[in-house]
């Protein structure tokens, strides 16, 4: 049962509503409990699932769509809004341009073949397997790639932030393990891997490291939607 | 930050985007055209033609508050709950390795590139 007038469910304004509330309330409740490691989002997203899945069938997903899709929308600008940080890093980037391409590249490359190949051993189905792809990028660009190569965007996205929460509780610790120093070499690594989420971590750390990594988002985003397309079918052949 | 300024930067990003989406539709050239529209204003800002104090502004609120828009995908998950529960085990497992792999393997490549370059970025 729902309390709700189906006329506020039925316009858009019930789905955008939802969302920007909720994602309010749960910066207040990240704020107040400095719970500086778990994004806003983390919380936002199950408490809206949760809201929609109990009141289902009074409100479906599709309601909340039909307001949603316009924040969804914005997910557009944004990836162009990534032009910025790489436009400031553009002196760090200029000078150490052949050691950060070939980084990337090797960052792409060890994530694609990674991927498939246990997801493969693990026995996933190509659906999940080709949105489990582009996990390691920004999430508005990882679901573009995901939409272009077959995969299911939505699944994306969770795998795209379970990834960075995930690095950025270990990135630090296990490259102090291997004894990597080179600020460069961290913050390119760590960028590649886990996106936005894990390079906010950097920012503690040192200020090249944040530099770097910010590079290494928006150029991982930029291989990964040129080299997937390419290595998905040699792969898809030798396995 | 200005309304105008925002104002302004949104439509930059919006005309890019439009551009971009309109190139590759024309050229049937399978690209994400939000990433397009993000080089070519990378490009256009390089050249000077777009001042970075024009978009700065819209720019900063979308990437601060990017969390926001990733919402409704993440709730579509909500459409997808028998498959993922069904294939948990291989996402959790693909997800942890993977990861890790692509950090050491960078990490140690980078540090082996850079250990000639004697203390560069130390």
């Amino acid at each position: 049962m729902t309390l709700l007038p189906e006329a506020f469910i039925q316009s858009p304004l019930f789905g955008i509503a939802l969302t920007v509330v909720v994602y309010v309330l749960c910066e207040l409740i990240v704020d107040k409990f400095e719970l500086n490691i778990v994004p806003p989002f983390v919380l936002a997203c199950p408490m809206i699932i949760l809201f929609i899945y109990f009141q289902e069938p009074y409100i479906t997903y599709d309601d909340y769509e039909n307001g949603a899709g316009f924040i969804n929308f914005l997910l557009g600008p944004a990836t162009v809004a990534l032009a910025l940080p790489l436009y400031n890093n553009r002196h760090i980037i200029k000078d150490n341009l052949l050691v950060i391409a070939s980084g990337i590249i090797v960052a792409t490359v060890t994530g694609i073949v990674s991927i498939f190949v246990c997801g493969k051993i693990f026995g996933a189905s190509d659906q999940v397997l080709l949105s489990m792809i582009p996990k390691s990028v920004t999430t508005p660009i990882a679901m573009d790639i995901s939409s272009a190569i077959g995969g299911i965007p939505a699944l994306t996205a969770a795998c795209v932030i379970f990834t960075g929460m995930f690095g950025a509780t270990i990135n630090h610790k296990l490259l102090e393990a291997l004894k990597v120093k080179n600020n460069i070499a961290i913050g390119l690594s760590i960028g590649a891997s886990s996106h936005g989420l894990g390079t906010s971590v950097c920012a503690s750390k040192n200020a090249l490291q944040l530099a770097i990594g910010g590079a290494s988002i928006g150029l991982t985003g930029i291989a990964t939607s040129l080299l997937a397309p390419v290595l998905l079918p040699v792969l898809d052949s030798l396995f | 930050m200005t309304p105008s300024s925002i104002l302004k930067g949104t439509a930059v990003l919006l005309l890019l985007q439009g551009v971009s989406t309109i190139v590759l539709n024309l050229c049937g050239f399978k690209f994400p055209p939000a990433l397009l529209a993000m080089l070519l204003l990378l490009a256009l800002m390089l050249r000077g033609i777009i001042r970075p104090r024009t978009v700065e502004d819209v720019c900063d609120i979308l990437i601060e508050k990017m969390g926001m828009l990733f919402l409704p995908a993440g709730v579509s998950i909500l459409l997808y709950l028998d498959i993922i529960v069904a294939e948990s085990t291989a996402i959790i497992a693909t997800v942890l390795i993977s990861s890790l792999l692509i950090l050491v393997v960078t990490a140690l490549f980078l540090n082996f590139m850079l250990k000639g370059k004697g203390g560069e970025g130390k």
